[in-house]
């Protein structure tokens, strides 16, 4: 990294930080895209992302990677976005439960939902209905292919932690998408019985 | 959280085959968005107040030429420092080595003194022993004299004497042949006397006693100041007191000046604490 393009960036130089987080868009769209699942989402979060990269640059004092740091306020920046999200759909639809209406919740991690959809999109929204720390563990080390020792950095976790957390999320995956037909329970019944079965 | 859990991963091939395909199955990024994002980074830095005029280059540019000159002052000062700390050895040596070298010339010359004083009353003497030997000699020249006459008076009565004794013998022939015996008598006195007068002469001159005349003694006191008293010629000063190494030297300087460091040190490291503070 450019020591010196690094400070014309923080000293507020777009053009030295177009150069500097440009090679590194890619990674946001990728975290975005993963922790949104939707395409439309994961754009306006990472629109959002580079725009609080720009204005927390000053703060980064190069104790980690700047891949790291940058993952960090991605992800921040998607999970701000789907409570957001979230809260937001919540709120416009109370008047509709209030006259009986009972719209599906179209919020991933409800077992009914992850069965109509697509086996990707269902471990996609599965991954979603993760507890965040779980959820971001996986996604940084099992999709974007972090090692675990920057991954710890990037969270500001231990590499024991990082690992546990990937372990609990990979249960917990295994157990919700046995439970509806993608993977094999725990045992030796295969994934195509299962389905034959339902 | 178990240990386990914390130490490895648990592998799970089905899983991981469907988490490592949700990882190859990403969208393109839209076409638009990095103009998007890029747009909206200048927007915001035109809104941005401006930057300050010092930038870090500048800055650097100062905090180099501050350090430069630093290490020159510290290079003048230990250089320079040593240079006039030497220049003052020599100048204290050489201050010390002529203080000596005067008394060593005051004490040459108070001796030199002593010395040609010492000298002047023995030419004075000298110069009475060698009048005394002038006059010694002219006694001794006298007395010489004085025996060569009395030697050729005593001469001369041997003669007489002989006459005498010839005188009867020849008194007969005298009559006859007087004046044959007294030619050969008074050739043969004359004969005589002169061999007994140069024999007198020679042993007188031999033995001729060197009377000591009385010499005016030789007073020590100096009548007179000596014409010429020689003065040392003043000792040369050494061209250059010796000095050590120039090291050794800056080690003496430094060595001698540290509390003066210490007294202009300690606002500095101060000031520079308080700075960094600040920041």
């Amino acid at each position: 990294m450019d020591e010196l393009l690094l400070r014309r960036a923080q000293r507020g130089d777009p053009e030295a930080f177009e150069q500097l987080i440009g090679p590194l868009e890619q990674l946001v769209w990728r975290v975005c895209w993963h922790y949104t699942g939707n395409r439309e989402a994961a754009e306006d979060c990472g629109q959002e992302a580079m725009v609080r990269i720009w204005r927390s640059l000053e703060s980064y004092r190069g104790d980690c990677a700047l891949e790291s740091w940058v993952y960090r306020i991605a992800a921040n920046c998607c999970m701000d976005f789907l409570r957001k999200k979230k809260r937001d759909r919540s709120v416009s639809m109370e008047p509709l439960r209030e006259q009986g209406f009972d719209p599906a919740d179209p919020t991933p991690g409800t077992e009914e939902q992850v069965v109509a959809k697509d086996d990707r999109q269902r471990l996609r929204e599965t991954i979603a209905a993760l507890p965040e720390d779980q959820r971001e563990a996986l996604i940084l080390t099992q999709l974007e292919k972090v090692p675990y020792e920057e991954a710890a950095r990037a969270l500001g976790v231990s590499e024991g932690t990082v690992k546990s957390r990937v372990n609990r999320a990979k249960a917990r995956l295994k157990e919700i998408l046995s439970e509806i037909g993608e993977l094999s329970p725990p045992g030796n019944v295969k994934r195509d019985e299962r389905r034959s079965r339902s | 959280m178990s240990k386990e859990e914390m130490k490895t991963v648990t592998a799970d091939p089905e899983l991981d085959a469907l988490l490592s395909e949700m990882a190859e199955e990403v969208p393109p990024m839209p076409a638009d968005f990095h103009d998007k994002w890029m747009s909206a980074v200048r927007e915001d830095a035109a809104n941005k107040a401006p930057v300050k005029e010092e930038t870090p280059d500048r800055t650097g540019t100062i905090v180099r030429w501050t350090r430069i000159l630093s290490v020159a002052a510290v290079f003048v000062f230990l250089i320079g420092g040593t240079l006039l700390y030497r220049s003052s050895k020599k100048t204290l040596s050489s201050a010390v080595m002529m203080t000596e070298s005067r008394k060593t010339d005051a004490a040459e010359n108070a001796a030199l003194t002593a010395g040609a004083i010492m000298g002047a009353a023995e030419e004075e003497a000298m110069d009475a022993a060698v009048a005394g030997e002038a006059m010694e000699a002219a006694v001794m020249a006298e007395s010489m004299e004085a025996a060569e006459e009395e030697a050729a008076w005593e001469a001369a009565e041997e003669a007489e004497a002989v006459y005498d004794s010839f005188l009867p013998a020849a008194g007969d022939a005298a009559v006859n042949s007087e004046p044959a015996l007294f030619a050969a008598y008074e050739a043969a006195a004359s004969v005589k006397g002169a061999d007994d007068t140069a024999e007198r002469k020679a042993s007188a001159a031999e033995k001729a006693p060197a009377t000591e005349a009385p010499v005016p003694a030789a007073t020590a006191a100096p009548t007179a100041a000596p014409t010429e008293v020689p003065t040392a010629a003043p000792t040369e000063v050494p061209a250059e007191a010796e000095t050590g190494s120039f090291f050794a030297d800056m080690g003496d300087f430094l060595s001698e000046t540290w509390p003066y460091l210490l007294i202009l040190a300690v606002p500095a490291v101060t000031a520079s604490f308080l700075r960094r503070r600040k920041k």
